[in-house]
Parts: C-alpha cells; structure tokens; sequence
C-alpha cells in the first residue's frame, strides 16, 4: 500500500532537488558572465600595464623558464616587423591575432580567450584558456550552492514534521481501531481530524454503527432462538423423567397424557420451522404467482382458527365486500392469514372480537385484521416479525415464528404488512397486496 | 421443604411442580415477574427456582431486588440463554446457582438440595442424633439399625426441622410449610403429626418449647 507520507516526502524531496539544481544553473550561468567580464577586464588591464615596458629581449627564448601549467594568462608581444619579442611562457605559442580587441579562438590545445592591443608599433597580445575561466565560474556558482544544502535539509525536515502533525489524527485512528476490542463497534472519535479526512470518520462511524445494529440484531436471534428451541426439549425431557417417576396408575396415565403434549408442541414447532424453511427466498427459485381468490383463502383460514377462537368464545367477523384476486400461491397465503387470525385470537383474552376486513383499494387489494386484545406496545412493534420472538409476557404456547412466517410470505407476494392500533381496542394487522396487472378497479 | 418455583412455561413449570410435590415439598408455581415479586415479599421459602425470561418482570430484576433487600434465599437460576455472559451476570446479580436447559430432573433436586443445605450452614447431607439418623437426600430415616417409614406429611415437618437444629419453628411456619399460604389450614394438623413422629422416633427427639414452637437438638 501506498505511504500518504512516503509519497509527500518524496514529491517534496524531488522540489527540493529541482529548486537547487535550478539555483545552481542560474548562479552557474552568472557567474560565467561575471567571471568573463572581470578576466576580460584583466586582461586588458595586463595589455596596458605592459605597454610601456621594454621588450628588446631578444633571448627570452633561452631563458629558465618553469614548466608549471597553473598560470591563467599568456602574454606574447611582437615587434613592428612581427618578431615576438617577449613571450611568458616559452612552451605557450598563440598566433598573432590579426584582430586587435577581444576574440576568441579555437587551438589544439583548446579555446582561448585573447585580448590584443598595439601600442608604440608594438602589438601586445594577453590569452586565457578558457577552461580555466569556467572552472573558476563554476567553483563561484559551487559556493553560491552550498549554504542552498543545509537550507534543503532544514526544509526537507520541517516538511517531515509538518506532515506528520498533519497525519497525527489518521495514525491516532488507526491505531484506536488496531488496539480496540475485536467486538467493539464504539464510534471512532472525530476529534483533530481534518476536514479532508471527517468523511472517512463518519463514514466509518456510520458502518459500525450499522455494524453493531447487525451483531445486536443477530445476538437477540440467538438468544430467543436458543429460548424457544429448548424450552419445548426441556419441557419433554421432565415430562419423561415425571414419567418415570410415577408410582401409580393415575400418576402414569397423567404423566403420558403431558407427554405427548409435550411431543404435539415440538412438532409444532418443527412444522413452523419447516414452514418458515419453505418461505425462504433461497429455498424456492421462484414461487408461482397465478391469480388466486383472496376470499377463499381467507375463509379457509378462518376456518382453520375457528375451533379455537371458539373455545375461547372469541367472535370472528368478516366483511367482504368484493371478490379479489391477487397473484400469489393459494397455500403459503391461508398460512400467512391464518397465522395473523391465530396470533390475535391466541393473545387476547377470552370473549374477544376480531375484525376482518377484505377491500379492493385503487391500486391495491387491501386485508386488515383487527382484534379487541391489549394491543402492542410502540417499542416491540418493530420486534414482532423477528424469528423466535415473543412479545414478554405471552406465553400461549406459541413458537414465536408465526408473525415470520407471516411476514416472510408477504414478502414473497410483495405485499405490506403494517401495525396500526384498531378501531377495537387491540392491534390492527393490515395487509397490502398489489393489484393484479391488468386488473381493473 | 418450601420452594418458590418462577417459570413461565406451563409444560416446564407443572413437571416440575409435580416432580417437587412427590418428594414432599410445597411448591408455590408462579409464571409472571409481577407475582413472584409479591410471593418473594409476603412469604418466605427455603429455595427459589427461578426462571430469567418472564413476563412483565424480568428475572434478573427480581433477582436482583431480592439481594438488594438483603434477603439471603437461596435461589437456582434456570434459562435456555446459555452464553457464558449470560450465566455470569446471573451470578453477579446473587444467584447461587445456575442450571441450562433443558436438565435433569434429579440434577436440578440435587442442587437445590444442596443449595438450602449450604444456606443453612451444612454440608453433610444426614442429621444424627443419637439412634436417629436422617438423610436428607435421600429421604431415609433410620433408628439404630431398623428404617423409619414416615408418611410425606411427617418428612415435611421432620426435613423443616433438621433443615436447621436448633432453632425454634413456630406452629405456623410448620403449617405454612404443610399447606401454603394458599390452603386452608387444618385446625391441629401439626400436632397429629408430631405426634406421629415422636410415636416412630421417640418422644425425646422433638423439642416442644412451650408457646414457641418445635425444634430438634442441635448435635456435633
């Protein structure tokens, strides 16, 4: 991965480099213009300085002359008839220029900057390597270049801690969510963090939000699940244990009869499961929607709950005004409707009402079930359809996945399901279908 | 012995029920928070079974406004919700002990056993006083070499007794322990059955305090 800081340093480490070379260029370049205005200057100066000197000497070829190279400036002077008289340096012959001033001129030795001058019938000619001028320009624009090194290095650092006291707020992040709790999904703290960066943080807060909202959701799955699967297992285990405990006839014949209905309550809790199995969207590929008769469903359905709402003389009362159709499969609707018939007839109390009502809506097919029962506090509302959950307190014997059951089914038949408090005193479970396409109202 | 049994599960809490009353225990079966709170406040009990999901109260709550008032009642959690979390908080909040469901019958009586044994400063599971030994586990009664049969009624009294030697049990809590608060309570039926007891076990063995109460002696 890529280093934000490693890539600052580096971007501003290559700007450090180009900004001295470019100093170091102009200076260089500078300080040759100034370096051949000042040597051309004494050069001049050394051509008229010698021009009231004597030359008649007519053996400076014979004389002791050093063959040390470190002298810059060659001066050669010739006679009026063109024999040289004076030369510095024996083994250093330059032509006679033929232009008097300033030229530069190219030898097998090198360039040669040459500065010749007559005086008295006398030409007196100074030369330079040129070489040695931009070795001495270059040597200036070096030491114009050395303080830019210590200066690069401040910066280079002052840059490091800059960036870094800018990162400090990333690696403080970084570092809260390495050493964290690996089930913690606590806010990150978005305290010093810059403006760039406060996206991420609430970004990630909001995950981890959503995150801990998952975890908890499923804890409280496995929690109710764990309830509701063993308290049937639990309840058959002391049924049988009572069972053999029993010392007489009576006693046996009680404890057989508590038996098996503790075996009918597990088996209605594996034919819910297996029901809410059947209704996941991974179970099936496609349910087949066809054009199935709401009515008949819901009257069979009524039917189903009916033996029980009337041992507890719980009126069912229904209002159908029109056939409706929806598209959807006949079977996994009358469980859906029965179970929510279920639901209000098993948590209401003895000699209550139910209201059911079936109407064709613009758009919709809608069916609503009201009862005449406690009701649903605001809080669980949401809990309800959970698997396994129950409402506290309403132990009757249910599996607490008959409103899944429900709500998965709607689900596949795209229709609504919402609580509202009814008309009667208790919850009202309304329905909504979409119209049959190609219905009319 | 008297228990307190809070579970909300009809079929969980009537086995136990029947399976505690065969042994000669009174069991008070109580399956909402609200009711076992009252129970917990107007009577008193050797144990408590209590169960954490219920309705309108929770069973952590009661559990905990029980230690808060400083009542030291023995009482044995029982849940389906296992995770070690769970048990620990149940710990913390003052429960002596913890069972999963679903257990075993006879585990969860051993335990319960063993819990009021403990609240009441044993740990050995037999009274003996002089020929009479009584094992409280297994419910025997032995003078010298011969067994006692008692009928359930006179092991309820003699199981209060020994529960704690020494200490003086009035007339009324051996009654509360025979009948509940709810029954109706027979006239003498403490003394008839005392005095069935003396009959198999010596007249010495129970202690009439006059205008107090009942108690055995307290050995060792």
């Amino acid at each position: 991965m890529k280093s934000l800081r490693l890539q600052m340093m580096l971007l501003v480490g290559i700007a450090i480099v180009a900004a001295a070379t470019l100093q170091f260029a102009s200076s260089l370049h500078a300080a040759i213009g100034e370096a051949n205005k000042l040597f051309d200057y004494h050069m001049q100066q050394m051509a008229l300085a010698l021009q009231d000197g004597d030359f008649e000497q007519v053996d400076w070829h014979n004389l002791p002359g050093t063959e040390l190279d470190d002298f810059d400036f060659v001066v050669q002077v010739w006679s009026e008839d063109g024999a040289r008289v004076y030369q510095s340096r024996q083994h250093r012959s330059l032509p006679k220029q033929a232009a008097l001033g300033y030229s530069t001129v190219t030898l097998e030795n090198g360039d040669w900057r040459v500065y010749a001058a007559e005086e008295n019938k006398r030409v007196i000619q100074v030369a330079q390597k040129i070489n040695a001028r931009r070795d001495r320009a270059i040597s200036f624009a070096l030491s114009t270049l050395w303080p830019v090194i210590p200066v690069s290095l401040l910066l280079f650092f002052a840059v490091w801690w800059g960036i870094n006291s800018v990162l400090a707020p990333l690696n403080r992040i970084g570092s809260e969510l390495a050493n964290r709790n690996a089930n913690s999904t606590d806010p990150v703290s978005a305290a010093g963090v810059p403006r760039e960066v406060s996206p991420l943080v609430t970004e990630l807060n909001s995950l981890l939000n959503r995150m801990g909202l998952a975890i908890q959701a499923q804890q409280r799955f496995v929690a109710d699940a764990a309830h509701e699967l063993r308290s049937p297992i639990t309840a058959l285990r002391l049924q049988v244990q009572n069972l053999g405990r029993a010392r007489d006839e009576q006693s046996h014949d009680q404890a057989i009869s508590r038996l098996l209905g503790g075996v009918d309550r597990a088996s209605r809790l594996v034919e819910q499961l297996l029901a809410l199995a059947r209704q996941d969207p991974a179970s099936q590929a496609s349910l087949s929607l066809t054009p199935v008769s709401l009515n008949a469903c819901l009257e069979q359905a009524i039917s189903d709950v009916t033996p029980y709402a009337l041992s507890r003389k719980i009126s069912i009362h229904t209002e159908m005004a029109q056939v409706a159709e929806v598209a959807g499969d006949a079977e996994s609707l009358r469980i859906m409707i029965r179970n929510l018939i279920d639901n209000a007839v098993r948590y209401m109390p003895n000699e209550g009402q139910v209201q059911i009502s079936l109407k064709r809506q613009p758009g919709a097919t809608r069916l609503s079930i009201e009862d005449s029962g406690d009701g649903i506090p605001l809080t669980e509302r949401e809990r309800i359809f959970d698997r396994f959950y129950r409402v506290a307190g309403s132990n009757k014997g249910g599996s607490g996945l008959g409103l899944a059951i429900a709500k998965a089914i709607a689900d596949r038949h795209h229709a609504s399901i919402r609580l509202g408090d009814a008309a009667l005193g208790g919850l009202e479970v309304s329905l909504e279908f979409p119209a049959l396409s190609g219905n009319s109202v | 012995m008297k228990v307190l049994l809070v579970e909300d599960d009809t079929m969980i809490g009537e086995n136990i029920q029947i399976a505690l009353e065969s042994e000669a225990n009174l069991v008070d079966w109580i399956s909402n928070g609200e009711a076992a709170e009252a129970a917990l406040q107007f009577h008193s009990y050797d144990v408590l079974l209590l169960d954490l999901s219920l309705p309108q109260r929770d069973g952590m709550d009661i559990l905990k406004a029980l230690r808060k008032r400083g009542d030291q009642l023995p009482v044995l959690v029982m849940t389906a919700r296992d995770a070690v979390p769970d048990r620990v908080r149940g710990l913390h909040a003052g429960a002596d002990d913890y069972l999963v469901k679903p257990f075993d019958l006879d585990e969860l009586i051993a335990r319960m056993h063993a819990l009021v044994r403990r609240a009441h400063g044993r740990t050995d599971t037999s009274y003996v006083c002089g020929e009479i030994v009584v094992n409280t586990t297994t419910r025997q009664v032995f003078n010298g070499d011969e067994q006692v049969i008692l009928s359930s009624r006179e092991w309820t009294i003699l199981d209060a007794l020994v529960a704690r030697p020494g200490a003086i049990l009035s007339r009324s809590r051996l009654e509360d322990q025979l009948f509940g608060a709810t029954s109706e309570i027979e006239s003498n039926a403490v003394e008839v059955y005392i005095h069935g007891l003396r009959k198999k076990l010596g007249q010495k063995f129970i202690v009439n305090v006059r205008g107090v109460g009942y108690m055995v002696e307290k050995t060792a």
